[in-house]
């Protein structure tokens, strides 16, 4: 029974036991990506890494076991600052976006995303909902300039679509402020403001606001709305609430521009009816491989290629489906970052 | 699917190699030899009639480099970017084979699926470099230049390949007969001695001499390949250096009378050899007798001491009587015959040999840890994996002294109590592959290997692994695994293989020339070792010795020795009388020591302290025209793509650094950078999981600790060496004659034809590719 030191708290485990846990047998949480119980580790994240006195080099907490007279460090300067690198280096690597550029670019922040995907899906009451008191920019020009699908082909029609849900939730009306220059509007999207309320808000920026009512006939059609809203390719990340990599950058303060150089191509997997593999979001850390493994599937994923250019795939170029027969939702739950995800779970809706 | 793929082939192979796991990466080289590439129908039938699962016949064939998914052309081209080639200018003659074959845009096959160029990392005859290989001959040498006429001659000649010549074993020697030893490593088979080999056994069968020619191993004198010794009955020994075919007849002439009574001497003694050799027209017949007086041969050899290479350049390879004549067996039958392993490990550890793979781990010690773990099985492992891109020892021990590490390897095995063991052969050594195939053969018709060798009671059976190509597959987790068939992930340390190896079982790894060494030790007993060297390291350490060196070549020396005299004393300091600037040691894990530190010694300790490494024993001289920028991004390069991919700081730390370097070649580099670069470094040492990516930032320290300024020039987009492409341009000086040779040999029309008058290089055209200088008879192009 190894006796040993974890951040100068004594702890004596059983023999094999690993660092990762003599410590949190002492309640230090050390935050750890490829590794799972019930998948073992990949020796890959490095973000578990401590230092042991008298060692070099770092260790990965996860696969190292606990010896006798073992000095543990798991949050020195040396332990942390090497965590934030190998974060940052992750995050330099990474494709996709925790938050749609729809939405960063929304001077509201609104979660345009979601408010496509309830228009896409008829719900004009949730989108709306989602709006709710939100002052916006009524020509959606800037999330519509951000928006990612131009780069494909056209940008989706944001600004169309935001008006069409002003128009058909009833309560919506476009403010002008009778002192700003010319164009220059307000709107409340929808929902929560009556008009008296619009006004009323109105009056702290003008003292003679004009209100508008929408028009529900102008602008989309249900059909037309629900068509364009279902080009939307979803950029915004569906784990962006459970991500570990986005959980543990922010914790340390990982930037995610301190390494980028070049990046790769953001690539949507939609071969699998239910799951979404989006590669650019891989940190290589296994634990899919490892599962579909343990499952056997007869088709599993399998790391391709080595270095910097390894990646994730089903085996002899087979498609997602096949590779994930019975072990998707094992491995969505376990993937670590937004990499692999249900299609139909999206934030914020 | 493709209709045309028969997959007959494939039964076969299953049939010959086996159908578990561990057989993959055999029947992957097995169908990759066939088809020459590997048909995705031949894989899906393998996963079909095999225990193979998909995910590991994916995995496995992506991992390794040596295998291709895609057909390929008629002809492969290697083209050599080993660390010597690469300072030789190796990526110049990759662009213009690009050029001649029309190939654009990463393409790798020509239009009329003739050739297909691949990179290649050391073909092992660093000495010729730059040096490329179709199919299996090998041109040395080669300039921008040449490279057309390379492609033309192998067009007419390389089909002649007669093919191999018949392998026979065990040659007498009267006494009253001469000998005529040529080297038949792979250097100097790459240089021609196979046709001089050939030309001598004509020579001698038409002259009648009592003679034999002999095919020995590597001289360790490269620069000079190729070579030939003649030794006639009176034990004098002539040598012949840089021979040309056509002087056979009249070198045997010269020494040897004819025969009073003609006694027809038949050439019984052909040897396996693999390659055919360099046109004669590539070598300047610059022939010459020289004997080991000869000042710079004595130089080259005084210096040395041969221990791991002992019976240099006098014994055949492959012949076991000549071996065993020269005290070989003895020691194995002395440890046999004993069987007292702790007595074994004591002397190992009195020694004081330390493993000779690069880390330096005391190998007595290691024993020790294996034969007292508790288990059953143990197995010893071999590693001749020897990825260096600048490093050719272990092949030139495999292929020179094969008998040797078997012996080695029966006396650990003995010592350590294992029974079944494997030799890691890298992929690019073919001739190491065969020369030990056939030894092993040999040793088990003679019982010395085996069950119950020499009916000592003690067994070991050694089989031969091939790799794939894969330098992180020379770490010894890594290695183990690919053993097993898997991809060549290393494993965290501990456990170590002494205690948990190969399938989970204790395992003695070490390194071929480790085992080499051992023998001598024995027999020699400890304290003769001992005795060289330093507090340290002892004994003798073997290097390649490569790169703007005035005598290449692989060398032995005794510990101790200073970098400086490695390079003034054995090396000859420089070629072309340039400044020695510093001495790359230990490849991409290693360092530059530069001029200024000459007198580190060779020990582990002392190399580590000045930031290299001992590495394996790659040595590579550079001299004031190299960039050590380049050569770090040239080492950077290598280590992003040899990265096993597993852990973030190597397989993303490394490919940022170069990142970084890139820039700084490129002239794109951003303030900052170097701090970066300095930061990545640290962390990517520090934190990697195996040795790979704690080593792989070495370079980088190294030249940031020693060659600052370099980086700050190129931060300000200036290359002092006048190496980096898009830092330099290249102009015509005054001196020029209007020869107009380098118009006709600029192959982007980048200079017009002005006869008798000084001619231009238009900037916009010009692409660097060095022609111009090259050809220059004047010296009248100048880089700025
Ligand atoms: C990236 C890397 C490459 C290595 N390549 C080799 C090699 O080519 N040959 C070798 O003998 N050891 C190599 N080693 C060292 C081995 O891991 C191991 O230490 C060695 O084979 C042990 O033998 P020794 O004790 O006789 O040196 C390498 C290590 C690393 C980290
Ligand atoms: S995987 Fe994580 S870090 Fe990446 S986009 Fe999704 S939430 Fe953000
Ligand atoms: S495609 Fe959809 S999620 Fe992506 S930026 Fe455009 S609107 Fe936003
Ligand atoms: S897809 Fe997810 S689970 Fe699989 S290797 Fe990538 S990050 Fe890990
Ligand atoms: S250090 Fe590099 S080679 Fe070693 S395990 Fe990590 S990624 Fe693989
Ligand atoms: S969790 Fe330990 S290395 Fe990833
Ligand atoms: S042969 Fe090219 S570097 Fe060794």
């Amino acid at each position: 029974m190894p006796k040993l030191l974890i951040d100068n708290q004594e702890i004596q485990v059983p023999e094999g036991t690993t660092v990762l846990d003599a410590a949190a047998r002492l309640g230090i949480e050390i935050p750890t990506m490829c590794y799972l119980p019930s998948a073992g580790s990949g020796t890959s994240c490095m973000v578990c890494a401590v230092a042991i006195s008298g060692k070099e080099n770092l260790v990965p907490a996860c696969a190292t076991k606990a010896e006798d007279g073992m000095q543990v460090d798991t949050r020195g300067e040396e332990v942390l600052a090497a965590r934030r690198t190998n974060l940052e280096l992750l995050l330099s690597d990474h494709v996709g976006d925790c938050i749609a550029p729809c939405q960063m670019a929304d001077p509201n922040k609104a979660n345009i995303p979601a408010v496509i995907r309830h228009i896409a899906a008829g719900d004009t009451a949730s989108a709306a909902e989602l709006l709710a008191g939100n002052l916006a920019d009524i020509d959606g020009a800037k999330p519509q300039r951000a928006c990612r699908r131009g780069r494909r082909d056209e940008p989706v029609a944001i600004d169309l679509l935001l008006k069409y849900v002003a128009a058909h939730a009833g309560r919506a009306a476009t403010a002008q402020a009778s002192d700003a220059p010319a164009g220059h509007r307000f709107s409340v999207h929808m929902g929560k403001l009556s008009e008296t309320e619009l006004e009323r808000f109105m009056v702290g920026i003008s003292p003679d606001p004009q209100i508008i009512p929408a028009d529900p006939q102008a602008g989309y059609t249900h059909a037309e709305a629900a068509a364009e809203a279902k080009r939307c390719m979803h950029c915004d990340c569906r784990k962006s609430d459970n991500c570990k990599l986005r959980d543990y950058a922010e914790a340390c303060g990982a930037k995610s521009a301190h390494f980028r150089t070049t990046r790769r191509e953001f690539i949507q997997n939609l071969e699998h009816p239910d799951v979404i593999y989006e590669p650019g979001k891989c940190i290589r850390c296994g634990l899919c491989v490892r599962i579909t493994e343990q499952e056997g599937e007869p088709c599993a994923l399998s790391f391709v290629g080595r270095g910097f250019g390894v990646r994730v795939a089903p085996s002899l170029d087979r498609d997602i489906s096949q590779a994930l027969q019975k072990a998707a939702i094992r491995c969505v739950e376990a993937c670590p970052t937004g990499a692999l995800a249900m299609r139909s779970k999206s934030n914020g809706s | 699917m493709n209709q045309d793929v028969d997959l007959k082939f494939v039964d076969e192979a299953i049939d010959s190699i086996g159908r578990g796991p561990e057989s993959v990466i055999a029947l992957l080289q097995a169908i990759q030899t066939h088809y020459r590439y590997l048909p995705p129908e031949a894989l899906e039938y393998l996963c079909d009639n095999t225990d193979i699962t998909p995910a590991r016949v994916t995995g496995v064939s992506t991992f390794y480099t040596q295998f291709r998914h895609k057909p390929v052309g008629k002809h492969m081209i290697g083209v050599c970017h080993g660390t010597a080639c690469h300072v030789k200018g190796a990526q110049n003659i990759h662009d213009a084979l690009d050029r001649h074959l029309g190939l654009t845009d990463g393409e790798d096959t020509d239009a009329d699926e003739l050739f297909t160029v691949h990179k290649v990392a050391c073909l092992g005859c660093c000495t010729l470099a730059p040096a490329v290989q179709i199919d299996h001959l090998t041109y040395g040498h080669l300039t921008p230049d040449t490279v057309g006429k390379m492609l033309h001659d192998f067009l007419a000649e390389g089909d002649k390949h007669p093919g191999k010549l018949g392998s026979g074993i065990g040659i007498d020697v009267a006494d009253d007969m001469a000998e005529v030893r040529i080297g038949l490593g792979s250097c100097c088979v790459a240089s021609g001695s196979e046709k001089i080999y050939r030309a001598m056994v004509d020579a001698v069968e038409r002259t009648n001499a009592r003679a034999v020619i002999k095919p020995v191993g590597c001289i360790g004198m490269c620069h000079r390949t190729p070579m030939l010794e003649l030794v006639t009955p009176d034990r004098t020994s002539h040598l012949y250096a840089k021979v040309d075919p056509q002087d056979a007849e009249a070198i045997i002439r010269r020494h040897i009378r004819p025969p009073g009574m003609l006694r027809r001497f038949t050439a019984t003694l052909r040897q396996t050899v693999d390659s055919l050799l360099t046109d004669q027209a590539w070598g300047v017949a610059l022939r010459r007798s020289i004997d080991a007086r000869d000042k710079p041969v004595s130089d080259f050899l005084s210096r040395q001491k041969h221990i791991a290479t002992e019976c240099c350049g006098y014994v055949n390879p492959v012949d076991i009587e000549e071996y065993i004549a020269h005290g070989g067996f003895e020691a194995m039958k002395g440890i046999l015959a004993e069987s007292d392993p702790e007595a074994t490990i004591d002397t190992i550890v009195a020694s004081g040999l330390r493993g000779r793979g690069g880390a330096g781990f005391p190998t007595g010690r290691k024993w020790r840890e294996v034969a007292g773990t508790d288990s059953e099985t143990r197995y010893i492992v071999c590693n001749g994996d020897e990825g260096d891109p600048g490093a050719f020892m272990d092949r030139m021990i495999l292929e020179s002294y094969p008998y040797r590490v078997i012996e080695g390897m029966v006396i650990a095995s003995k010592t350590v109590g294992a029974r079944q063991g494997y030799l890691y052969i890298r992929a690019e050594y073919p001739l190491a592959v065969r020369r030990v195939r056939q030894a092993i053969e040999v040793c088990m018709e003679r019982g010395l290997l085996g069950g119950n060798i020499l009916d000592s009671g003690h067994s070991l059976t050694l089989k031969i692994m091939e790799g794939a190509g894969a330098f992180v597959c020379g770490e010894e987790t890594a290695l183990l695994a690919s053993i097993e068939g898997r991809r060549g992930m290393p494993a965290l340390r501990p456990p170590f293989p002494a205690h948990c190896g190969l399938w989970g079982k204790p395992t003695l790894v070490n390194n071929t020339e480790t085992f080499a060494v051992v023998p001598w030790i024995i027999r020699n007993g400890p304290e003769a070792f001992a005795r060289m060297g330093t507090e340290t390291s002892k004994g003798t350490k073997v290097f390649s010795l490569a790169g703007k060196i005035a005598r290449g070549g692989l060398i032995e020396v005794p510990m101790g020795i200073t970098v400086g005299q490695i390079v003034e004393e054995i090396g000859g300091g420089i070629a072309g009388g340039k400044a020695f600037k510093a001495v790359q040691i230990g490849g991409p894990s290693g360092g530059c020591v530069p001029a200024s530190l000459g007198d580190t010694t060779v020990d582990y300790e002392a190399l580590t302290s000045v930031g290299a490494m001992m590495g394996s024993g790659g040595l590579v001289v550079l001299d004031e025209s190299d960039c050590m920028v380049d050569i770090t991004r040239y080492f950077l390069e290598f280590t992003q793509d040899q990265s096993c991919g597993q852990c973030t700081p190597c397989r993303i730390g490394t490919r940022r650094m170069l990142d970084i370097l890139t820039r700084l070649c490129t002239g794109e580099g951003r303030t900052g950078d170097l701090e970066r670069l300095d930061e990545l470094a640290r962390h990517v040492k520090q934190s990697s999981l195996c040795g790979l990516g704690k080593t792989a930032p070495n370079p980088v320290l190294s030249t940031l600790k020693y060659f600052r300024e370099e980086y700050e020039a190129h931060l300000e987009g200036r290359c002092p060496a006048g190496r980096c492409k898009a830092l330099i341009t290249y102009s015509i000086t005054d001196d020029c004659i209007g020869c107009t040779l380098c118009a006709q040999h600029c192959p982007s029309d980048a200079i017009a034809m002005t006869p008798y008058q000084k001619h231009q290089i238009d900037p916009e055209k010009c692409t660097r590719c060095d022609a111009c200088k090259t050809i220059c008879p004047q010296g009248a192009v100048r880089i700025d």
